[in-house]
């Protein structure tokens, strides 16, 4: 019986391709699952001004086909083979990515080649108009007619100076949306999207003789791109409180508090991480206990760290008891977490954030699917594959110290970002003043 | 190099290996499950009893979810804190959850404390404590969260559409219980709940992940050896009767950007002959991202994020559900698309292309099933819910591969039949309203 303390090792193999195309091989035969992933190092934070959510917008074309792959393809393909497939963007990075049946991996590497290739000739302007009005409905479905829905941007509009890389959400603003043209299209796929600035990542079911050859055969042929000048972000050194309050069609309010905290790359990474846990990771961390059990001012209160390339966040979020004001829960918030900044925790609670931690891990590491977008996100954004191995044991090295220093580094009010969300219905309730569609 | 027009084929797809768990049945009946799995040092337990939503009648409606969230709140001497810094001191997770069939238990560990978290498991089930102060804590905390549901715009008619769809049958009330219920559930009855639902003889015991090679049926006995009581087997609910269609109806949400849209009906029940191409139907309607809904909403169309069908499989014959957000503006005219698709479908078969997608993502994507420990566990628990043996994968990879076209067809006639079928928008009435009352009766509800 492996014992938590040993070491996980799953061994992978890393190659170049000469057109610069990194890949990442990590076999494991266990399943009859093979997950292909590949990451592009470009997001929301690399987007021109004056044009949020392309990065997005843009992720969404690339599944409307490519020179060898028809419009409604890719999806099809995938699915009737029995996998699973999507993208995603976020600040640093968009990825794209299939799980398939073992039998099934050179066509998921063929789709994945073909779009990294030959996109340009099959892009229309009917394909990016259809996807704005996707997208833009993406927008009113998740951020707009959601309760809280445009609480994370308008923190984020609050903590960055006008022009911050950061400053802005993924999914990007209506008028911007509207804004994109196809030349954008073309050249931000010629910026970004050459072989040079992705990563591929194979992890599951396959010959590890002869996936080189294979990865060589669908990819090789792609013409090198000259490397795009990355957008500079300076290192967090913002020490002033923001403040802001937003309207929303709500029954309770909801604090929102952020703290600027270690980057992804950043050796206290880890350290944040278990701290969040600490925090609210479940019923008997720090704020629950507080909030919810003890003084009942809070229905639900968590925390979570964001893995940021060049900088990073901490978000604690507590939605009020009926009839509590948002006043009273940020007082209640803030006295447990000025609390937490003095004494440092009880090594039994530390112990146990940091087993949780690590518990989580693992069951992002159980799956091909979960390994390999962990590989990706290393390897992209750390620069460093091997710490899908080396997370467990990093997370194992938090101890109550270490948390007690971050905690009263990092917990303290010129340090973060306050939102309050208030229940109310009049004028154009939680519309962000940049969006004409938010107003009505 | 290669040509890239040409596209690889895919061989022979990767044989479904079923699950060949360990099974044993304690002397008080409990049944146990296992499978070992030491790829890494964690483990997913669960413990199933017929502890469901289903068996509440109108006036005890949310009991079953009440108990559940009650289980961890103090239990076998230890009072709620303490109980929960226990869980947390291991860093387990703990959570049950209630669906209509059943409610589980679910536990996930490292294994370096498996026999401590069958502790906590043992604790939560056999003997949860209903302090009355707990149960007010957490009846206030039930009670918010049906009042907030309102403020979600796909969770503020959910109620509504069960009631819809289901009318006084248990499916028509939700497994969390209106605010009158739950505030009416003394504390009497929920431990009654609890004695009489949560019995060794009716219930099974999941685990798989990095469990030890010898003795993990001693572990199991230790803890629940000693578990007593006695529980009736229960009987599904009996079979619905189809609501009569009322037009639409409106559900008045001032402001809203968006629309959501949800026709639904009565589907079938898990087992029911029929499934297989009932299944099929669904993926071709709007289960899978090229499905005819979504192709036409979103792919043709640009008005949605995504359109979508539900088919819900119960004890008893569960809903279909057919759903989008759609812009405001195009409310009307998304309906009348949705209502099309659905007489599409009972009105001719489905193309072959169809059908070779839908049977493929439905059946091969089987071997992917069982890759995690939560996802054995899962499968484990849906056999035990449904009686299903070892070798229901299998059989219903072979059911779904001979289905044809005009059984799928018959299905959509049998369960998509528009006098039978709901209509619920969830939007912006003085937007919407006047041209969805251009498509027929249109009836409002101020939102709750």
């Amino acid at each position: 019986m492996t014992t938590p303390g040993s070491h996980i090792d799953f061994e992978f193999e890393a190659l170049a391709l000469d057109n610069g195309l990194r890949v990442v091989m990590q076999p494991d035969r266990s399943s009859p699952a093979v997950a292909v992933h590949v990451m592009y190092h470009v997001g929301s934070k690399d987007e021109p001004s004056g044009r949020t959510g392309f990065a997005h917008l843009f992720e969404h074309l690339l599944f409307q086909g490519s020179a060898n792959v028809g419009e409604t393809e890719h999806f099809r393909l995938v699915q009737e083979s029995g996998g699973t497939l999507n993208g995603s963007t976020w600040f640093d990075r968009t990825n794209y990515f299939e799980t398939v049946p073992s039998n099934a991996l050179d066509l998921a590497l063929w789709l994945e080649a073909d779009r990294m290739g030959w996109f340009l000739p099959t892009i229309t302007q009917k394909k990016l108009d259809n996807q704005r009005d996707v997208v833009k409905n993406e927008r009113r479905q998740s951020y707009e007619n959601r309760p809280y829905g445009l609480a994370t941007e308008t923190v984020l509009r609050h903590a960055f100076p006008t022009g911050h890389p950061y400053r802005h959400p993924t999914i990007g603003y209506m008028e911007d949306l509207d804004r994109a043209t196809l030349d954008d299209v073309k050249t931000f796929f010629r910026q970004w999207y050459g072989p040079g600035n992705a990563l591929l990542v194979v992890s599951g079911d396959f010959d590890p003789a002869t996936l080189p050859d294979k990865v060589r055969r669908y990819f090789g042929d792609i013409p090198a791109a000259p490397s795009a000048a990355r957008v500079r972000v300076e290192p967090s050194s913002i020490r002033a409180e923001a403040r802001a309050s937003l309207v929303d069609d709500v029954t309770v309010p909801r604090v929102y508090m952020m703290f600027h905290a270690p980057s992804f790359q950043d050796d206290d990474f880890e350290t944040s991480g278990v701290l969040g846990s600490l925090l609210a990771g479940g019923r008997g961390s720090r704020l629950y206990r507080d909030l919810v059990y003890e003084r009942q001012i809070a229905a639900d209160v968590q925390a979570y760290v964001w893995p940021l390339e060049k900088l990073g966040m901490l978000w604690v979020v507590a939605t009020a008891r009926q009839g509590v004001g948002a006043v009273e829960l940020e007082g209640g918030v803030w006295e447990t977490l000025t609390k937490l900044a003095a004494e440092g925790p009880r090594e039994e609670e530390a112990s146990g954030a940091c087993r949780r931690v690590r518990r989580r891990l693992l069951l992002r590491l159980e799956s091909v699917t979960g390994r390999a977008d962990l590989l990706a996100h290393a390897a992209v954004l750390r620069g460093d594959p091997g710490y899908v191995n080396t997370a467990f044991d990093r997370y194992a090295s938090v101890g109550g110290d270490d948390i007690g220093r971050l905690a009263a580094d990092l917990l303290t009010s010129d340090n973060r970002t306050v939102l309050h969300v208030v229940p109310g219905t009049d004028g154009a309730s939680g519309a962000p003043e940049s969006s004409r569609e938010g107003s009505r | 190099m290669i040509d890239h027009s040409s596209r690889p084929t895919t061989g022979a797809a990767p044989a479904l290996v079923a699950l060949r768990p360990a099974r044993e049945c304690l002397p008080n009946g409990l049944d146990v499950v296992w499978l070992r799995r030491s790829r890494l040092p964690e483990a997913s337990l669960r413990l199933v009893l017929p502890a469901g939503a289903d068996v509440a009648g109108p006036e005890t409606a949310g009991i079953a979810s009440l108990v559940a969230k009650l289980l961890p709140e103090g239990a076998a001497g230890r009072g709620a804190r303490e109980m929960a810094e226990w869980i947390e001191g291991l860093g387990i997770n703990l959570r049950v959850s209630v669906s209509y069939d059943a409610a589980v238990i679910h536990v996930h560990t490292l294994s370096d404390v498996l026999a401590e978290a069958l502790d906590v498991l043992a604790a939560v089930a056999r003997e949860p404590e209903f302090v009355p102060e707990e149960v007010e804590r957490c009846r206030l905390q039930r009670l918010d969260a049906i009042r907030r549901m309102r403020d979600e715009p796909t969770e503020v008619s959910k109620d509504l559409l069960a009631e819809l769809v289901y009318d006084d049958h248990p499916y028509g009330r939700l497994p969390r219980g209106r605010a009158g219920t739950v505030e009416s559930l003394a504390v009497e009855d929920l431990m009654a709940f609890h004695r009489s639902r949560y019995a060794p003889a009716v219930a099974t015991m999941v685990a798989c992940g990095d469990l030890p090679a010898e003795g993990f049926k001693g572990m199991v006995a230790d803890r629940f050896g000693s578990w007593g009581g006695e529980a009736p087997a229960t009987t599904p609910p009996p079979a619905p009767e189809a609501p009569a269609a009322a037009g639409v109806v409106l559900v008045d949400r001032p402001g809203s950007r968006q629309s959501v849209i949800q026709i639904a009906g009565i589907g079938l029940a898990r087992g029911d002959a029929g499934e297989p191409a009932a299944r099929v139907m669904n993926a071709i309607l709007g289960g899978l991202f090229n499905s005819r809904l979504n192709l036409n909403l979103r792919e043709d169309k640009g008005w949605t994020y995504g359109a979508r069908s539900v088919l819900t499989l119960r004890r008893s014959a569960g809903p279909l559900t057919i759903r989008a957000a759609v812009e405001t503006g195009v409310t009307a005219d998304a309906v009348s698309e949705m209502w099309s698709e659905i007489r599409h479908m009972g009105a001719r078969a489905p193309e072959r292309d169809e059908m070779r997608m839908a049977a493929g993502a439905l059946t091969r994507s089987l071997p992917l099933k069982f890759e995690t420990t939560g996802q054995v566990a899962g499968s484990l628990v849906e056999q035990a819910v449904y009686g299903l043996d070892d070798d229901y994968w299998p059989r219903f990879a072979e059911a779904i591969e001979t289905v044809s076209a005009p059984e799928v067809q018959a299905e959509a006639v049998r369960r998509l039949d528009p006098s039978q079928l709901v209509t619920l928008v969830v939007g912006d009435a003085e937007a919407v309203g006047p041209s969805l009352e251009a498509l027929g009766p249109v009836q409002v509800r101020i939102a709750p």
